[in-house]
């Protein structure tokens, strides 16, 4: 498949959503029982971590862009 | 935004009725005549102008108003407009409004339908009669450099010297990736894993809902993570939050739900005569258990109920020690208010009223999924 920049997004979400695949599992063959109101808070902190990351890896690849602009032979 | 040369606007000869803001933002077109008059006959390359970039004339944009997004667009590009104003993903605001409006009981909807009416739509780029070429080259017209990178503005197109403006501004969307099968893959093994769970679970293996939910889950989320590095399975979120859901919803019920798969449908009338250690089992239904034939003397009863009613009867002259749980409903014992709410506990003993001690004192475990256990005395 081709290279991409690394989508922080799928990641992030695929982590959190692994975690709480396994913690559910356990949960319902162990009888452990899980608060479900941590679930979704879990989840908007997941979100604005992968907002902010998004955030930061473009405003990095601006900033690289644009110093490439600069490092040019200018006219 | 600087005004238009003259303070004409340009004749709206388009029969499109939605052009109705006026070009003309930007510098003077260098092709203007000495006395300022906006010339849009000739094609004029006076002495000592500014060469312009090659392939016709470009006015920059001014800063784009918001506008709902007609490319990236789910519903009604509210997500994907917002997002390409501010540079940001539009998944991710999918997502959130998704998690908020699940957050809020539904409250945060209104606020989509709030910026869904405020912010207008886009219209899309179209041929504005109005200034002629600008300089006559033998090149084709290219895409100007800002349309290809996402900018607004007026493009006059040197060979034809029609100007295409949007008088409200338009960005293409991101060129399409080829379309990567990564997420069908994950998905579908998802798939393929809860059937295969599922019939385990139908044929006696004791998997509960909760844990199918969750395998499934577990293969999405590995696709997902494959998919941020190798390719776009971002999708993926959509069926992985449904899941989550479902196995969140599922822990609330035991395994008394899914154990009983294979336990049927219907009402039940349990009438033991004599203390038996198989299970009584009922799927989803009202069971009555008559523990009033039982002989005097001890015994072990249980019973399961995965939806529905469990009615118990007892006899006056017996104990019956509950021991148990209920996932979510209620609990009716003889001569106590009803009890009810979600992941119950039964432990309590219900003592024989017409002689002590009990002629016979029956031990039943209970295990309802979503119902309600009532226990009544006979009048005899």
């Amino acid at each position: 498949m081709r290279r991409h920049d690394l989508d922080w997004v799928s990641l992030i979400a695929g982590l959190v959503f692994l975690v709480f695949a396994v913690v559910y599992t356990i949960a319902s063959l162990t009888d452990v029982s899980i608060d479900g109101r941590f679930v979704w808070p879990i989840i908007l902190v997941a979100l604005g971590a992968a907002g902010i990351a998004t955030a930061v890896t473009a405003t990095q690849r601006q900033e690289k862009a644009l110093a490439d602009l600069d490092s040019e032979p200018g006219e | 935004m600087c005004p238009t040369p003259d303070g004409e606007q340009p004749e709206a000869m388009n029969e499109n009725p939605t052009l109705v803001e006026p070009i003309g933002t930007g510098p003077e077109p260098a092709a203007d005549g000495p006395d300022g008059t906006h010339d849009t006959q000739g094609a004029q390359n006076p002495q000592g102008a500014t060469p312009p970039p090659a392939g016709g004339y470009y006015t920059p944009p001014a800063q784009p108003p918001l506008r709902r997004s007609r490319t990236d667009r789910v519903f009604s590009g509210v997500c994907g407009g917002i997002a390409r104003q501010y540079g940001i993903d539009p998944v991710l605001l999918r997502i959130l409004l998704v998690v908020l409006t699940v957050f809020t009981g539904g409250a945060f909807a209104l606020a989509y339908i709030v910026a869904w009416l405020v912010i207008p739509d886009e219209t899309a780029w179209a041929p504005v009669a109005g200034a002629g070429p600008a300089y006559a080259t033998a090149q084709p017209a290219p895409v100007p450099p800002s349309y290809a990178a996402g900018g607004t503005g007026t493009y006059v197109d040197p060979a034809t010297g029609t100007v295409y403006g949007a008088p409200q501004y338009y960005a293409p969307a991101k060129p399409r990736e080829p379309r990567s099968y990564l997420g069908v893959i994950a998905l579908s093994a998802a798939v393929v894993v809860g059937g295969v769970l599922s019939i385990l679970a139908v044929a006696g293996v004791d998997i509960p809902v909760a844990t199918v939910a969750a395998a499934m889950l577990a293969v999405l989320a590995i696709g997902l993570l494959v998919g941020a590095f190798r390719g776009r399975a971002k999708w993926l979120i959509a069926p992985a939050v449904i899941l989550l859901l479902v196995a969140q919803a599922a822990t609330v019920i035991p395994r008394a739900v899914s154990g009983s798969w294979g336990a049927g449908v219907g009402d039940r009338i349990w009438i033991p005569a004599e203390p038996t250690p198989l299970p009584y089992e009922l799927g989803a239904g009202d069971a009555k258990l008559r523990l009033t034939n039982l002989p005097t003397g001890p015994a072990t009863i249980s019973a399961k109920v995965g939806l529905g009613t469990l009615l118990v009867t007892i006899r006056p002259d017996t104990t019956l020690v509950i021991h148990g749980r209920i996932g979510a409903g209620d609990v009716k014992l003889p001569a106590t208010t009803t009890t009810s709410g979600t992941s119950l506990v039964l432990d309590t003993t219900v003592p024989a009223t017409s002689v002590t001690p009990a002629v016979t004192t029956v031990d039943l475990t209970v295990d309802i999924g979503l119902g309600e256990l009532e226990v009544r005395r006979a009048a005899s």
